[in-house]
Formats: structure tokens, sequence, C-alpha cells
């Protein structure tokens, strides 16, 4: 007989990145696989959601098949513990494929199967690329759709520091990116621009920087940056860019120095497509060395959607939970279970 | 013997059957209403163990790919595609309006089989003693009436015949029957299929089949859970 298996099966569907990846012990990634969809998506401006949800189920059979050999499982049934996919938060015609493939693909090799917060999985991502990083961190996790900044004491142990209370980061991005004319996805462009901008041109509002707390508001800043544009019609989109970047990036680092401040925490950590920003990268790692914190920055394709990071978390909530119930559904709204109320929130 | 399973979620209701060419060993159907994913995977346990089956004996999967309800199509495809991948068999795809036709095909008159498309429409397509002669298609109710006009006695069968009752029925000659396709009848179109030479298809090869294209709309509302 062989060992117990410590190789896990994740499968991730939940916006525009249809992919799967085999990890060990939570820790190691075997393999990574991630097809994306953004091309499909550019020409709309955002995510449509009945062209995700085809696309995922026309890409995730050969998606799977490759992380399985790109990992070396030639015997799923006796190589891996389980199957885990992403069960929410995410655009429910696009998670359900993966939460079906994962299900039966779980009943047909006898496995468990292991159902995963999208979030949880971020967390998990600077943990899969440095072997020595270890909670307790902060983490910052900045995308499209969030902008949290979460405690995380040990594996499974999260507390919640503060979120956004209105648009996510990325969303102000995206957003901001399209009335300047940048296309989509708008973070890599609106980026690239504020590297060469003059940031000092307009002093765009910091939402609630002045707040106690750690919670965050972009929809402020947002609107301001389109009331200024319209009445500047002859600024650069350059030095707008890199107003309204060194504006993002002055309040999601305070709200991080400050979340990590209060818990004392050791190390901190960004997630999350924004977690790819240049700007945001360079301050946080100045902070951190500043404050003597342990900081780590996700690679590029670990910022992104992938499957890795839903593997890891999945390693975790299996041996902490065991396995999902095959009847659990693909919740849109999943939340992700903190172990205490928001500590300092700011409402 | 080829021993198939067969997985119907083209429209609001979840079935599955166990069966070969000696017949069919067990069927299980549930309704509730368009929550496939969670459905589906128990369904498929439970008629395994009440087929006194195991999935790793089965020769193949029998799907329906539509056209029907997006998210159940989906559903039940990339189900039997995982299935068809994690036990090495192949994939046979039935089309949702010939599975709801089959149980008609001796019925002596024209059958058309429509599916409620939902935002006023209707996937429909003709059939005539179990052969078709209408392709399935998007349709409006109203063309449909006038398609069934033509006929004289024929049968309206499915949801979508069902919601569009009180126009059809203004049709002389036509009969509506309320109906759903269901796994039984996949199972026997797949057999058939088979045992007339048809192959299995590799589990990434089956498309769904849609009829009608994306509404392409982003939707920044349902992005609070989105990108990244
Ligand atoms: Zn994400």
């Amino acid at each position: 007989m062989s060992a117990t298996p410590r190789l896990l099966l994740g499968i991730e569907t939940s916006c525009d990145e249809t992919a799967a990846a085999v990890v060990e012990d939570g820790r190691r990634t075997l393999s990574s696989v991630v097809s994306s969809q953004v091309e499909l998506h550019a020409e709309f401006g955002g995510v449509v959601p009945e062209i995700a949800g085809r696309a995922h189920l026309a890409r995730i059979v050969p998606v799977v098949r490759a992380a399985l050999a790109e990992a070396g499982v030639e015997r799923p049934a006796r190589q891996l513990a389980a199957v885990a996919a992403t069960t929410g938060p995410g655009l429910v015609g696009a998670l359900l494929v993966g939460v079906a493939s994962a299900k039966a693909l779980a009943l047909a090799w006898e496995l468990p199967f292991v159902g995963v917060n999208h979030l949880e999985g971020h967390l998990y991502a600077s943990l899969l690329e440095d072997p020595t990083f270890e909670p307790p961190m902060v983490v910052l996790l900045v995308s499209g759709g969030h902008t949290l900044l979460v405690h995380v004491a040990a594996p499974g142990r999260y507390r919640l520091l503060g979120r956004t209370i209105d648009d996510a980061a990325g969303e102000a991005y995206d957003k901001v990116a399209r009335m300047l004319g940048l296309g989509y996805p708008g973070g890599p462009p609106l980026d690239r621009l504020a590297a060469i901008g003059d940031p000092g041109i307009v002093r765009f509002p910091r939402g609630l920087a002045d707040e106690p707390g750690c919670d965050l508001s972009f929809s402020g800043l947002k609107t301001s940056v389109l009331r200024w544009v319209r009445a500047h019609p002859e600024a650069a989109v350059a030095d707008v860019a890199a107003a309204f970047q060194e504006a993002v990036v002055d309040v999601l680092a305070l709200k991080l120095r400050r979340a990590a401040a209060l818990v004392h925490a050791p190390a901190v950590c960004l997630a999350g497509g924004v977690a790819a920003n240049s700007a945001l990268r360079a301050r946080v790692a100045a902070d951190a060395e500043a404050d003597g914190r342990r900081c780590f920055l996700p690679s590029r394709a670990m910022c992104t959607d992938n499957a890795a990071m839903v593997a890891a978390a999945g390693w975790w909530r299996w041996r902490a939970d065991g396995a999902t119930p095959l009847d659990a559904p693909a919740d849109p709204n999943l939340r992700l279970r903190f172990e205490a109320e928001p500590v300092g929130a700011a409402r | 013997m080829t021993l198939l399973l067969a997985i119907e979620t083209a429209t609001p209701r979840c079935s599955v059957a166990v069966g070969h060419e000696g017949g069919l060993l067990a069927s299980f159907s549930v309704d509730r209403d368009r929550r496939h994913v969670e459905a589906l995977a128990p369904a498929v346990a439970e008629i395994s163990r009440a087929a006194g089956v195991v999935l790793g004996d089965l020769d193949g999967v029998a799907v329906d790919v539509g056209p029907g309800l997006f998210t159940g199509m989906r559903v039940g495809i990339a189900t039997a595609q995982a299935l068809g991948v994690a036990l090495g068999i192949g994939l046979h795809p039935v089309r949702s309006l010939d599975v709801l036709a089959h149980p008609f095909r001796h019925a002596g008159c024209p059958v058309a089989s429509v599916v409620d498309a939902r935002r006023g429409e209707v996937f429909r397509s003709l059939h005539q003693a179990g052969a078709e002669v209408v392709p399935p298609g998007c349709s409006t109710p109203s063309a449909l009436a006038a398609e069934l006009a033509e006929l004289g006695r024929c049968l309206a069968v499915g949801d979508g015949a069902e919601r569009h009752r009180a126009l059809l029925a203004t049709v002389g000659g036509v009969e509506v029957v309320a109906a759903m396709p269901s796994a039984e009848s996949a199972l026997e179109l797949a057999l058939a299929a088979v045992a007339a030479g048809a192959a299995a298809l590799d589990p990434g090869q089956v498309q769904a089949l849609y009829l009608r294209a994306p509404d392409a709309r982003a939707n920044f509302a349902v992005l609070a859970g989105g990108r990244g």
C-alpha cells in the first residue's frame, strides 16, 4: 500500500479564467494550468457572464487533462487525496462548470469533493510561492471584485480587518481606464501610463483615509476623476493616470499599514489582480521594510485567478472540515467565514 | 452489451438513467427547479446504487446537449465530460428536442418538440414517425403557430408548448402535451445510435447546442464576485 495521498486537484471557474492545478501538501505546486478568456471579453469592456460560462465548458476538459498530465498524475484515484473547486463567490453560470466537473471527477474516482471559497484561495497564494512564508500575516486582497484586509492567524483562521464599503479597487481601475480610453482590462495600461505621468497635477480624494479603522472606499475617487477630467479636457492622460494611481496606492498602503499594526502582524502580503500593480508593490515593500515586517509580493501569475491557490485552500479546508457534500450549491455571493466581527472598522 | 448512464438536464428537471441493450436498469428524476448543480451528482451516486452498478463498469455516458436551459445544459455536459475523463470512457450526445419527441414516435401524426427558450422564444423541431423533418431552431411562438397551422392534426410537446398553450390552442388540429425530456428517452436514443454504429465522442469533443448567441452585455453588477 502506498502512503496517504498528499496531492489535491483544484479547479477554478469563478470568473474569466478556466484553471486546474495539482498541489502537494497545500504548499507545493506540481502543475497550474490557466486558460484566460480576457480576449473574449475585452471588446465588451467587462466580463460577459454567458460568454464566460460557454468558454469554461469548452475549455475545462483540456485544462483538467493538462493539469493532471503536467503533474505526472497517471492514477488519480490512488494519487489524489481529494478534488476541490471554487464554489463561490463569482458568476453562477461560470462557477457551476467547475463545481459540476469537480463533483463528477470525485464521484468517479471515489474521492472526497471539497468546496472552496475563491477569496480563501487568494489568501494562500503567498504560501504556494514562498515555502518559508508562514502566517500570522495580514493580506491585502485587491481585485476587480474584492478589496479586503484579512488577518490570517493560521491556515483556516481569518479575521476581517477592513473592506471596501463600495467599489473594489480593481473596479475603480477598470472604470477610470475606460474613462481615459485605455481599454479593458484597464489596470496594466493605466499602471504603465501612470509611471510616466506627473501625479502632482491634481490631488484626488483618498477615500476614508482620515477615518479611523481599516475600511476603504473608491466610488468617490472614481466620481471625482470623472468630474475633473471633464473640467480639464486639456490635461495629459498620463498625468491623470498618475494622480489617480497615487490616490489608490496611498490609501491601500495606509490601510494595510494600519491593519498590520493593529494586530501586530510580523508579515504582510498582497493578493488579487491589483497586486500586480507596480506602484502598489513598490510602496508596500518600502513600508514593510520601514516597519520591520516581512513582505511577500506574489508573482504576476499568482496575482490573477488560478487553481493552485484553490487546491491549496482546498487542502486546508479538507483537513479542517472533511469532504463537502455533493449537493453543495454554487453560490455567487458566498461569504468567507471569519473568526470574529471586523476589528476597528469605520462603520 | 453497452452499459450507459444517461444525463438529462436541459430543462428545469434533472434526470438520470442507467441501462443497456437489454433494458433500463434504473432511472431517477429530481424536480428541483433548475438546481442541477446541487441535484445531479447525488442523483448519479444514487442511481448507481439503485442499479447495482459501479461507475467503473460504465461503457459510456449519454448526455443531452440541448437546446434548452443554458445553466442546466452546462451542468449536465460538464458532469458527463468529467465522468468520461475520470473513467476513460466516451460520450454519446443527444439533443433535447429529439429526446422530447422520442416517446411520441408512434403518435401517427407530426410531433413538434417545443422547449421554452425564455425571453418570449422557443426552441423547436418537427418529427414524423420518429424521423426529424424540421431541424432544431429558435423561433417565436407565433412563427411556430404558423408552422403548425400547415400540418393539420399534430402534437406540440414540451414546456415551450405548455407555456404558449393559449396561442397554440387557437391553431386548429394542434394538441398541446405537457412533457419534459427524460433520461430514459436519452438512454434509448443513445443505445439506438450505438446499435446503428455511431462512435462515442471523446469528452473534450462534446459541445453544447445553444442555438442562440450569448447575451453579450458586460454585467458590472454581477462583478461583485468577479474578476481577479
Ligand atoms: Zn480572484
